[in-house]
């Protein structure tokens, strides 16, 4: 029999076998005259199949999972300009840490899906502010700003149909969504980026009506946005001692409590931090990450 | 979940959560053809992010008529990966005999799988032509059919089936050689 029939033979075989539906040793038996010929062909080719049949960590598919809904998040739709490719590794260390440490990387949406209160919610606001202070552009800036606004009123939305909505913690988001707001009229002057995301100024849960000022075109809204300066949002270095470092210290009141820790130990106990990483109750994935984490802190600051 | 069909047009609509089921259904077959492709697990890493990155940012050109969405993942990494080639080949480059394992003496007639890995597997599939690579990288690693190997490289089934076996032909052949050059 020729070269086609052999050929024949194998491409039948080795669909079966891929198929699962029959071994190497029933296909030989099926055509024992070619079994001599085949059977190197089909165990190589078994042997590349299994060879390949790998599984990616499930901290790179974490990783990748959340810069997909990251620029998801800042484009709102496809093929819109993106600001992903801008970011550092940093912003997708944070995300992966969050993963792996609380979640064990399982959890879809997980990072998108954080509200205040959440165990996740402080690294959400970490992430948005280092993302900010590391954006190339004024321009990018304010696209971040405006994005990072409109999370804060989808959580207000869900404070409020979860009845979790409290002085504090309305205060605290207000605060960041005005100041997301102030920031981009600092950074567009209040013009060109607006009127792109106008969407964006228009969802605050607590705006007036918009009405329009037939002088000037601005929105009565537009207009009462206050004026007084945005909150912090570059890294700060805190001088006060921060909460004590402690493998059960994994819950942080605020959402700015996580960064001044870090940060904190960075740049003043770095051997500290250290130590405190080689505590075997820390996972071990979860050390990979933050040491990526201050590695990309220290590179920031020398950066500044 | 959803039909495939389905969640591509939401995804087109800029439904977050049908890209992201998209992603989940996809990633694993990406990751594991561009390893085979590229033999190094790092940079695969990151070029598969970035074939994801790339096909949320224009799953708006994509037409569900033309080919699957499968194939079109596929060609996106297939064109990062001719890029990073060409970027790499201005490097040194690793010996490729140096690092074959494979077939030893106690297997002459080739009665037992080989132990292999997936970076040897793509040293040795560097041997083959490129259509034989493109299969035996979209067969195996994509875990594609014969139709969709087909589909996706333009060829007939019957093309595609005759590249698989030589291409297994001669990987065994290059594995021997290894064997008799003294390099395993």
């Amino acid at each position: 029999m020729g070269k086609y029939n052999i050929e024949t033979i194998f491409n039948e075989c080795l669909e079966k076998l891929l198929t699962g539906t029959e071994t190497v040793e029933q296909c030989l038996q099926r055509y024992p005259n070619y079994a001599q010929e085949l059977e190197p062909l089909l165990r190589t080719a078994m042997s590349v199949n299994k060879a390949v049949d790998i599984a990616p960590s499930p901290e790179l598919k974490a990783r990748v999972r959340y810069d997909l809904q990251l620029k998801m998040a800042a484009v709102g739709k496809p093929r819109r300009a993106s600001w992903l490719s801008l970011q550092p590794r940093w912003a997708t260390t944070m995300i992966a840490v969050m993963f792996v440490f609380v979640l064990g990387g399982g959890a879809v949406l997980a990072a998108d899906s954080s509200m205040p209160g959440s165990l996740l919610y402080p690294i959400k606001i970490l992430t948005e502010n280092i993302s900010l202070k590391l954006a190339g552009s004024d321009i990018e800036k304010a696209e971040l700003s405006l994005t990072f606004a409109d999370r804060r009123v989808e959580e207000m939305n869900y404070l409020i149909e979860n009845d979790k909505l409290n002085d504090t913690n309305m205060e605290s988001i207000s605060n960041r969504y005005i100041g997301y707001l102030n920031q981009v009229n600092i950074l567009s002057s209040g013009a060109q980026i607006a009127s792109e995301k106008g969407m964006s100024l228009m969802q605050a849960p607590t705006a007036a009506p918009v009405t329009e000022d037939s002088a000037t075109g601005a929105t009565e809204e537009e207009k009462t946005i206050p004026q007084s300066p945005p909150p912090e949002i570059t890294l700060t270095i805190p001088a006060e001692e921060p909460p004590e470092l402690s493998a059960e210290n994994r819950t942080f009141a605020e959402p700015d409590e996580l960064s001044q820790m870090i940060t904190y130990y960075v740049y003043h106990h770095p051997q500290q931090l250290e130590k405190w990483l080689e505590n075997p109750n820390i996972p071990e994935e979860y050390k990979l990450l933050i040491r990526r984490m201050i590695q990309d802190l220290k590179n920031l600051g020398r950066n500044q | 979940m959803q039909d495939e069909k389905n969640l591509v047009h939401k995804a087109r609509q800029g439904d977050k959560e049908a890209f992201t089921e998209l992603y989940e259904s996809h990633f694993n077959r990406i990751y594991r053809y561009v390893v085979v492709k590229i033999g190094n697990k790092a940079e695969a890493e990151d070029m598969t992010q970035q074939v994801f990155v790339r096909a949320y940012e224009s799953i708006g050109s994509y037409n569900w008529q033309g080919i699957p969405f499968s194939a079109w993942l596929f060609r996106i990494a297939h064109n990062q990966i001719v890029d990073f080639i060409r970027k790499e080949s201005k490097k040194p480059t690793v010996q490729l005999d140096e690092s074959l394992p494979i077939i030893g003496d106690s297997d002459p007639q080739g009665e037992v799988e080989l132990k292999l890995n997936i970076e040897q597997v793509a040293i040795a599939t560097q041997k083959l032509t490129k259509a034989q690579r493109e299969v035996i990288s979209l067969r195996f690693a994509g875990g594609m059919s014969i139709y969709e190997v087909a589909d996706t490289m333009h060829k007939s089934e019957g093309a595609i089936k005759a590249l698989q076996h030589s291409a297994i032909l001669a990987l065994r052949k290059t594995l021997r050689a290894g064997e008799h050059d003294g390099k395993i």
